[in-house]
């Protein structure tokens, strides 16, 4: 299982030029998992428990505001979702599905704390991913602020539109290759087909979220085969 | 005021989970800078690459809108870090800092913390630590005054024919009062 693993983060965009010895760490430490297109990773307003790095296929982060739900990023293969959560275990700012049938790998908390604790050079890489992560959408939700109030400031209101376009913007400025970021809207009906999808997969009946299921030894991907 | 910079310091939350050594070691890195009320720290969009912590006073962060105009994002206290370290291509100052009070920071720069790392790793892991916990903790606060401000100012969503269409309501119901009339009435 390690060296599956491992072979996966030589190839992986993330961890290609990561030293050897860091990546062997990484590779005893962490569990790659399957989740069918539409599964919820996590759910906004959850505690957090764990971070993702997409091996294969897409995810979609989408995000709830006053009523509006839109895509706040989009991301692929070599692109780390859900970092921030391995500092505080705060509520998931947004929800995360998968866009298409995915494979992650995925690090928990607790790993992440053993590793720092181990002071592993690679835990320290990790930990400068993270506050990067951590750095960019600071910045990004600064700028977005600022602009929402200026927004404000000179309509008195802010529209649907007001808030599409100023995601725009950051999304053709920004891709999402940061992490959870405010970037370009989609509407409500996307949300929705996922949702749609999700239910209609065979997976019924289990509403719980990626983060609720950590306990869960196999990935819903793995578990769905057994049941057909 | 009254306290020195070595009192200072000592109080700074990253201090606390540093041994003597680690604690020593940091205060070598640091460099103590008094702010008069009103001037300012930096600038938004200048180059970066150091962390500076608020020992005592208030710091004003600032940011401009998309025409230009400076907004009030909002204030770091004693204890927090302001600026960011120098990312690749992400090395500008993302915001105006604006000494709201006589102010003191410690400054450590990028390319010490760099020093750091290879001469005691857990010095710089905890640097590192504080960094994103306060970097975090003002993300969630930024990211639920968004919400608060959007929740309050947005105008409420006008529902399009053809949300109502996919809704189930019915056609003649739809069309009557896109004609402004009411269902059921006649032509």
């Amino acid at each position: 299982m390690g060296q599956a693993v491992l072979e996966q983060l030589r190839a992986n965009p993330a961890t290609a030029k990561w030293p050897e010895a860091d990546l062997r760490v990484l590779a005893g430490a962490v569990v790659i998992e399957r989740h069918r297109q539409g599964t919820e990773l996590c759910r906004q307003g959850r505690p957090g428990a764990c971070c993702w790095l997409i091996m294969d296929g897409k995810l979609e982060v989408v995000r709830a505001v006053a009523g509006h739900r839109m895509e706040v990023a989009r991301a692929s293969v070599g692109e780390w979702v859900g970092q921030l959560a391995l500092i505080d275990g705060a509520p998931r700012s947004a929800t995360v599905i998968a866009a298409t049938d995915i494979e992650v790998l995925v690090m928990t908390r607790d790993v992440f704390e053993q590793l720092l604790a181990s002071q592993a050079p690679v835990a320290l890489r990790f930990q400068r991913h993270v506050s990067m992560t951590a750095s960019v959408n600071l910045r990004a939700a600064t700028e977005h602020l600022a602009k929402v109030h200026g927004l404000i400031a000179r309509h008195g209101h802010l529209s649907p539109a007001d808030l599409y376009t100023v995601r725009e913007r950051r999304g053709v400025a920004r891709p999402s290759h940061h992490g959870i970021l405010w970037t370009q809207p989609q509407l409500e009906h996307q949300a929705e087909a996922a949702k749609a999808k999700r239910s209609g997969d065979e997976r019924k009946g289990d509403e719980r979220s990626g983060d609720e299921r950590k306990g869960d030894e196999r990935s819903g991907y793995e578990r769905k085969g057994d049941e057909r | 005021m009254g306290t020195g910079p070595v009192e200072l310091l000592s109080s700074l939350p990253v201090m606390a989970k540093l041994d003597d050594v680690g604690r020593q070691e940091l205060r070598r890195w640091l460099r103590i800078i008094p702010v008069d009320v009103g001037e300012v720290v930096f600038r938004q969009g200048e180059r970066g690459g150091a962390l500076l912590w608020v020992l005592q006073g208030i710091v004003r962060l600032e940011a401009a809108d998309h025409e230009g105009q400076s907004r009030t994002i909002c204030s770091a206290l004693p204890g927090e870090v302001i600026g960011e370290l120098a990312y690749g291509e992400l090395c500008t100052r993302a915001t105006t800092a604006i000494a709201a009070s006589a102010v003191v920071l410690a400054e450590l720069t990028d390319s010490d913390l760099t020093l750091i790392e290879r001469r005691s790793p857990r010095v710089a892991s905890q640097v590192i630590s504080c960094l994103t916990a306060c970097n975090l903790r003002r993300l969630r606060h930024i990211n639920r005054e968004l919400d608060q401000v959007v929740e309050r100012h947005i105008a409420q969503p006008v529902r399009s024919p053809t949300a109502e269409v996919a809704q189930g309501t019915s056609a003649a119901r739809l069309w009557a009062r896109l004609a402004g009339r009411r269902p059921g009435q006649g032509e």
